[in-house]
């Protein structure tokens, strides 16, 4: 289990209904960073991966940044019948290297060049030689962070719990 | 009858400018930034999203600021901008019962799993003016800097609705796979009798103040339905999509959401026994007003599906579904403004005619 | 083009500019809707999957997106049907349920009846066929009038069914409901409209 707000792998299913291979697992997770990251984390991160990779040739857009809205579904009563709530605007981009790694994002909010660096932070990230190397170095401590910033916030209610006594009416027990 | 009417453009591009500088105020007093209101005026930009039926914070305090605080117009100003955004696609269903929670409060249950946290609320403050607020920069405290390594994860947290459900005594809410079937009032115009997802979703963008009143109705016995405040949570959910290049679905962020499960009593019919029953309303970031009023508004809604006799105004979907749209209320009473000037003069005729002729009785 | 990468199918680009390129587009479809059996070359014109024409393609990034269900029919489409389910994410479809159907090869045609051609209350709700044809040169000769035509046209297709021209005969009888078809050729379409009648002229001698 990761953290509340991020489903835990064993739950996630592909669209054909397979489990999660160990690749897709760990691009699932930093596509759900990169999708948190604010511009200078996404620039630190393009920088640290260049650092390790050198250069790289540019990629091809496929699809430009591009803001839309994605139509957000809940479920009656929490666990019933899906319907449709209201929609969020997103902002999605996809662009490939030349070797056909894909690089995608798609992220909540309005974020043209977050989204064009993400995906090509996304591709990169899949390198066959350094990729681990690129994930504990680039990934793991933004995704520590954004993990203690969300405790952090859940955390500011603590205090705030209680212990509601019922007050006995009538006779107390002797 | 509406005629078209031409001039009169130097007086409304004069009324424009009048307008932006009444929005200004005095230029002496600091002008808000979209920051601000979206910081300090949280709550009206959590209302603007709703009603705006668009997640998206920024542009509600921007809509605020343009609107001058009139939040129903900065909810038209968010209606309208939304139709020119493409639709990129749905999400998955959303999980509330993941959620990082920063409120969470049971009526029903005193020693809920999980421990009752009230949260950021305005319950059990005294609604007495704090003058400490007026003088401006010298009531805020410094902000506390909680350690930045908890390391623990977020527990996920059971619904009390799920416990009551695994029990028997709360009719289940299970999931139907309804495919492509999932009404959407943004495709497709409300028809009916409405579904109780078409239902839903009118309520979530519902006006709050309409949904306020019906549901304070409900209350006080038009359609009575015993409502209880089984639970209550606040916090941030994960959205996921499935894209189309990808085989498995992503995260793409996080949405605030206010949740609300009413319980209430139902007599059972032939088939089923008697047991709990439930509404639910849905609010994004901290509209627990707005979640609670819709959750008892959609209970009385379910007076049919419930084989319950529906005599009130908040059990009629008809009633209820087309006046709920303050968008759309706030334009057919405001379109009393534009000129009627054929319709009354016509009107205007037939009472002369109608006056005469009594008249001429008379005599 | 197509290459096998590292991570997998080298992709396509759609419209260089997708917002101003599929008005222009649009823009061109309408002209050749107005102007029923008129030739009109589409410009500009985005990158093609294997199987389709330039024009197909570019019809369909310009009319799809996320609310038209689309029957794509032909054999080894399946990298096209990816290239439009990236692009557009129009939905598939069976033909009999889809608002648009694409059929790659105009001498293959499946039973063109099953397209939806609406009813009274929503007639729009009729098919849009899109038909890739081998030219608008052929050796036998349609003549349409309707509205749009002045008096009547002639039209040329080749590589187009007889089956085609049964059902668009049935079609006629339906008016205000039916499909409508655009025919596609390279980088060139003809619209033929519901309301467009044809009647065809075997070869002379």
């Amino acid at each position: 289990m990761r953290e509340a707000g991020i489903k835990d792998d064993e739950i996630v299913r592909c669209r054909d209904g397979s489990p999660l291979s160990p690749a897709q697992a760990a691009r699932r997770r930093w596509l759900a960073v990169l999708a948190r990251a604010s511009l200078a984390e996404l620039e630190a991160i393009r920088g640290a991966i260049e650092g390790v990779i050198g250069d790289h040739a540019p990629p091809r857009l496929l699809r430009q940044p591009e803001i839309g809205m994605t139509m957000l579904r809940g479920r009656m009563g929490g666990t019933g019948q899906v319907f449709n709530f209201s929609e969020i605007t997103m902002t999605r981009c996809t662009l490939q290297l030349a070797d056909g790694r894909l690089g995608c994002a798609y992220m909540s909010g309005r974020k043209k060049n977050e989204a064009r660096l993400a995906a090509l932070i996304d591709a990169l990230l899949q390198d066959p030689d350094h990729g681990e190397r690129l994930i504990a170095l680039a990934i793991d401590p933004l995704s520590a962070e954004q993990a203690a910033r969300a405790r952090q916030r859940v955390d500011k209610s603590a205090p705030t719990k209680v212990e509601f006594f019922t007050l006995v009416r009538g006779e107390n027990p002797a | 009858m509406y005629v078209a009417v031409k001039g009169g453009e130097r007086a409304i591009a004069a009324a424009h400018q009048l307008l932006a500088e009444e929005r200004r105020g005095d230029p002496a007093v600091p002008e808000l930034s979209i920051a601000q209101i979206e910081q300090q005026m949280s709550l009206a930009v959590d209302r603007v999203m709703s009603e705006g039926a668009l997640y998206d914070r920024d542009l509600a305090a921007l809509a605020i600021k343009q609107a001058r605080g009139d939040l129903v117009e900065a909810i038209f100003l968010i209606r309208a901008y939304r139709t020119t955004l493409p639709r990129l696609g749905y999400t998955l269903p959303i999980d509330t019962g993941r959620m990082a929670m920063r409120r969470r409060i049971s009526a029903t249950f005193k020693d809920v799993p999980g421990g009752q946290v009230l949260g950021p609320t305005f319950d059990y403050t005294h609604r007495l003016l704090d003058f400490t607020l007026a003088a401006e920069g010298a009531n805020v405290s410094p902000p506390q800097q909680p350690s930045i390594n908890n390391p623990a994860p977020i527990p996920p947290m059971p619904r009390v609705t799920d416990i009551l459900a695994a029990e028997g005594i709360l009719a289940p809410e299970v999931d139907i796979d309804a495919g492509d079937t999932i009404a959407d009032l943004t495709r497709e115009p409300l028809a009916f009798p409405a579904d109780r997802d078409a239902r839903l979703q009118a309520l979530a963008r519902a006006d709050e103040g309409f949904l306020l009143g019906l549901g304070y109705s409900t209350q006080r016995g038009y359609g009575r339905s015993h409502p209880f405040a089984g639970e209550i949570r606040m916090g941030a959910v994960s959205v996921e999509i499935q894209p189309e290049e990808l085989p498995f679905p992503i995260d793409i962020g996080e949405v605030e959401l206010t949740e609300c499960q009413m319980i209430n009593q139902f007599k059972g019919t032939a088939e089923t026994p008697p047991q709990f029953t439930r509404g639910y309303g849905l609010a994004f970031c901290q509209g627990e007003r707005k979640a609670m009023a819709m959750a008892l508004v959609d209970r009385s809604l379910r007076a049919a599906e419930l084989g319950e006799t529906a005599d009130s105004p908040a059990q009629d979907a008809e009633f209820v579904l087309c006046h709920c749209d303050n968008l759309e209320a706030s334009g057919f009473v405001q379109h009393l403004k534009l000129p009627h000037y054929v319709d009354f003069q016509a009107e205007l005729g037939t009472l002369r005619t109608l006056r005469a002729e009594r008249r001429e009785a008379a005599e | 083009m197509m290459a096998q990468g590292q991570g997998g199918l080298l992709m396509l680009e759609g419209f260089a500019d997708p917002v101003d390129d599929s008005q222009r587009i649009f823009r061109q479809i309408l002209q050749a809707v107005s102007r029923p059996g008129c030739v009109v070359t589409l410009d500009p014109l985005p990158p093609a999957p294997a199987g389709l024409n330039a024009a197909s393609i570019a019809l369909c990034l310009a009319l799809l997106d996320h609310d038209t269900s689309l029957c794509l029919d032909g054999p080894t489409l399946t990298i096209a049907r990816q290239h439009i389910a990236f692009h557009t994410g129009a939905p598939p479809a069976e033909m009999d349920e889809a608002a648009f159907t694409l059929i790659a090869d105009g001498n293959v045609l499946p039973d063109l009846s099953r397209l939806p051609h609406g009813d009274a209350e929503y007639p729009e709700r009729g098919a849009t066929l899109i038909l890739q044809v081998a030219g608008f040169d052929g050796p036998r000769r349609h003549v349409l009038r309707g509205p749009g035509v002045d008096g009547t046209t002639e039209l040329s297709v080749r590589g187009l069914g007889d089956g085609f021209w049964t059902a668009f005969a049935a079609n006629q009888h339906r008016f205000p409901l039916g499909f409508d078809t655009i025919l596609v050729h390279d980088n060139a379409i003809v619209a033929l409209p519901r309301s467009t009648f044809a009647v065809t002229h075997p070869v002379e001698a």
